[in-house]
């Protein structure tokens, strides 16, 4: 037995040797957290008061969020809540199968007491969340997501701890090796223009974590309403009403091709998963990605030395406006069968307290959902600053929530694939697919 | 003879290349296990540093101490009863030739066929009704069923290769049914219990799909949830992730590596017989 361990190990020194080692990197600082953000605890947590005796009773709180500083901010504030009411609560972050986990809930009919929304309060949790108007937290819904999460009867669905305010993230110290100007970045063709510059240099203009498809879902979703329903009325009427032309959808399946015609993705942009494309970004190899902001988070993680940023999504030609996705991030939406009303009810207020909502939604590094309270958004806050009152950006909601009937995610993933993939007859399969997928599901709705 | 010379050594060159391809994952879990997150050298190159804080992380943020006390619990009670169930139900389907026994080892081989995921829903509906969320029996029963299957089809393979005449000779002494397939039968099954126990217990101790339906409350959690936990749609944390992995391997390694004479005697023996 010994011998064969001792054989093993040689083995295993003898393969290390033969590749080489790493050196061990410098540890950032931690005295700040992950987006630069106060790392201070929840307000008023510090203060000693006398513990609530327990009621006996446990709300199960499912939420999707996951990265350290997030998550311990969630379990301090359950934790503060059990303290001043008494009324435990169990929160479970179930990982990356959190929606697979909430469908067959759904289907099932045992859903958990409190769960966060994840951009889906109104199309698919509606029938299943106790309406909100009647909290005191209603009338301060921030208007840039309050049509995200009502609907057409302004019936509130879900608390807005913070919400998105998405584009593409870039890295800055790239783009001004490449000599882009983020700010110049105004329509598709400048933005091309930007691309040909960071390939000039070596360095990957697109990065794609195809692997992970909701990557491919991203692009598609990002790039679509550009090209569709910005400053298009009829196009979205057609969308919403059934009647939409789906060979439109090949000036998006043109754009995306002609990009990757152009080599502008990294070359395992489908086989490469989400996080190598945030590594690619942190050790500065790699300039765009379409992903929301809490990617700058994740790459700030990495190498907070790098400096990122996001630019609105550009716009389909000069005179049309630029636009920006916003839409649900960590919001909480309250079961309408819970067994325990009035405790879930007394969580979501005490989530919407401005000191609690704060806390979190600085935590998140995300401007708050709720108008009376500030949250500190770190090293993202001069964007947010730049572009969430600037009237000449458009604020748009999430293509597929908003023109896609539920269910059409997936088709939007594969589809992506298809066009990385660079099979012969994408664009015919694409359209077709998109097309055959919306017609079944329309009919179903 | 030189044909044969030229086999041999395409048969070591074979060997090695699988003993690489199964080497490989066990390679990068160390190495990314001991790496720092801040390293951002390629996942192959090893780190010329020990790096402890994954772990720490593991233990600490992944709870992966009650994670394996967790699925101890849950893997060897499971095994407990797919061995003593699949073992009583062969044994008169081996034994009792009649079309009836043929027609329920057929069922049960067909509940072998089907892929537990498409009965995700009745069951979740099911055993919520019945209290069996977050519970150890809820897992527990769920497991032993869809191990069931397997085990009872190795167990009957294995006893109708058993002579009869062992259990006239019991009977003759006097023995019940019950008695000798206890103090007759049961002594026989050894080396295909341990293959057994080895398919069908790997797979409790790495089952995800159901655990991670029927477990939710993080106090139950199994290993293979404390893994998933350092994952999500928009951050993980892959050393962290590594680092709980190597830990959940590490007690089967440790396991098989000085159990092993028995594994492989057993699943020689079961396979000669």
């Amino acid at each position: 037995m010994m011998k064969k361990l001792a054989a093993i190990a040689f083995a295993g020194v003898m393969a290390v040797s033969m590749i080489g080692c790493s050196q061990a990197p410098a540890e950032p600082n931690t005295d700040s957290t992950e987006n630069g953000t106060d790392s201070s605890s929840v307000a008023g947590g510090g203060e000693q008061k006398e513990a609530a005796s327990s009621t006996g009773v446990t709300l199960e709180f499912l939420y999707n969020l996951n990265g350290e500083a997030v998550s311990d901010a969630i379990q301090e504030v359950c934790r503060q809540f059990t303290e001043e009411t008494g009324i435990g609560v169990e929160a479970v972050m179930p990982g990356s199968n959190f929606s697979d986990i909430m469908k067959t809930r759904m289907a099932s009919n045992q859903l958990p007491d409190v769960w966060t929304t994840h951009g889906w309060a109104v199309a698919r949790y509606a029938e299943y969340l106790e309406p909100l108007n009647d909290f005191s937290f209603a009338s301060h819904i921030a208007p840039s997501i309050e049509g995200q999460i009502t609907d057409e009867n302004g019936v509130l669905y879900t608390l807005p701890i913070d919400m998105d305010l998405t584009g593409i993230i870039y890295n800055a110290n790239v783009l001004e090796e490449a000599g882009v100007n983020a700010d110049d970045i105004q329509t598709w063709t400048d933005f091309e223009d930007a691309c040909d510059k960071v390939k000039a240099i070596g360095k990957t203009p697109i990065q794609m974590g195809g692997k992970d498809s909701y990557t491919l879902g991203n692009m598609m979703d990002y790039v679509a309403p550009t090209l569709i329903t910005n400053e298009n009325e009829a196009n979205q009427n057609a969308l919403l009403d059934g009647s939409f032309d789906w060979d439109n959808w090949n000036i998006v399946v043109d754009k995306i091709n002609q990009w990757n015609q152009n080599n502008y993705f990294n070359v395992d942009a489908v086989t490469a998963d989400f996080m190598t494309g945030i590594s690619a970004l942190a050790s500065e190899q790699a300039a765009f990605m379409f992903t929301s902001a809490s990617g700058i988070t994740e790459t700030y993680v990495q190498n907070p030395d790098t400096e990122m940023g996001f630019i609105p999504m550009p716009a389909r030609e000069d005179g049309l406006q630029r636009s920006l996705m916003t839409g649900e991030h960590f919001a909480v939406g309250m079961s309408n069968t819970t067994k325990y009303p009035e405790e879930a009810k007394m969580f979501l207020e005490f989530l919407a307290r401005e000191d609690i909502c704060a806390f979190l939604a600085t935590k998140c590094g995300m401007p708050s959902g709720l108008d009376n309270v500030t949250s500190d958004t770190g090293r993202l806050a001069p964007f947010y600053d730049k572009y969430a009152n600037d009237a000449a950006i458009l604020n748009i909601p999430y293509f597929d929530r908003k023109y896609l009937p539920s269910g059409m995610w997936n088709d939007l993933c594969i589809t992506g694939g298809t066009i990385l993939s660079g099979q012969a007859d994408a664009k015919t399969t694409v359209v077709n697919q998109m097309r055959t997928s919306y017609e079944e599901k329309k009919a179903q709705e | 003879m030189k044909n044969k010379k030229a086999f041999g050594i395409w048969k070591y060159l074979l060997a090695l290349i699988i003993i690489v391809l199964h080497f490989v994952p066990i390679y990068m879990v160390i190495a990314i296990t001991f790496k720092s997150p801040y390293d951002h050298s390629s996942r192959w190159i090893f780190p010329g540093y020990v790096y402890l804080k994954n772990i720490q992380t593991a233990l600490e943020r992944g709870g992966m101490l009650m994670a394996l006390k967790n699925t101890v619990i849950i893997s060897a009670v499971a095994i407990l009863f797919i061995v003593v169930i699949g073992a009583m139900a062969a044994y008169p389907l081996a034994r009792n030739k009649s079309r009836m026994n043929h027609l329920v080892r057929g069922f049960i081989m067909g509940v072998m066929m089907i892929p537990p995921l498409s009965i995700l829903v009745p069951l979740y509906s099911f055993m919520a009704k019945i209290g069996g969320i977050n519970s150890y029996w809820g897992i527990i029963i769920t497991l032993v069923t869809f191990q069931l299957p397997t085990s009872i089809f190795l167990f009957s393979s294995f006893i109708s290769s058993i002579p009869v005449a062992l259990e006239e000779a019991a009977a003759i002494d006097g023995c019940g049914p019950f008695q000798t397939f206890f103090r007759i039968i049961m002594p026989q099954l050894k080396p295909v219990t341990a293959s057994v126990i080895i398919i069908t217990g790997v797979n409790c101790w790495n089952n995800y799909q159901f655990a991670l339906y029927l477990l939710q409350s993080p106090k139950i959690k199994t290993v293979t949830l404390a893994i998933a936990s350092f994952f999500s749609a928009d951050a993980s944390n892959v050393n962290g992730a590594a680092a709980a992995a190597f830990l959940g391997i590490l007690p089967l390694i440790l396991v098989f590596l000085f159990l092993q004479k028995y594994f492989i005697q057993g699943m020689v023996d079961s396979a000669i017989k």
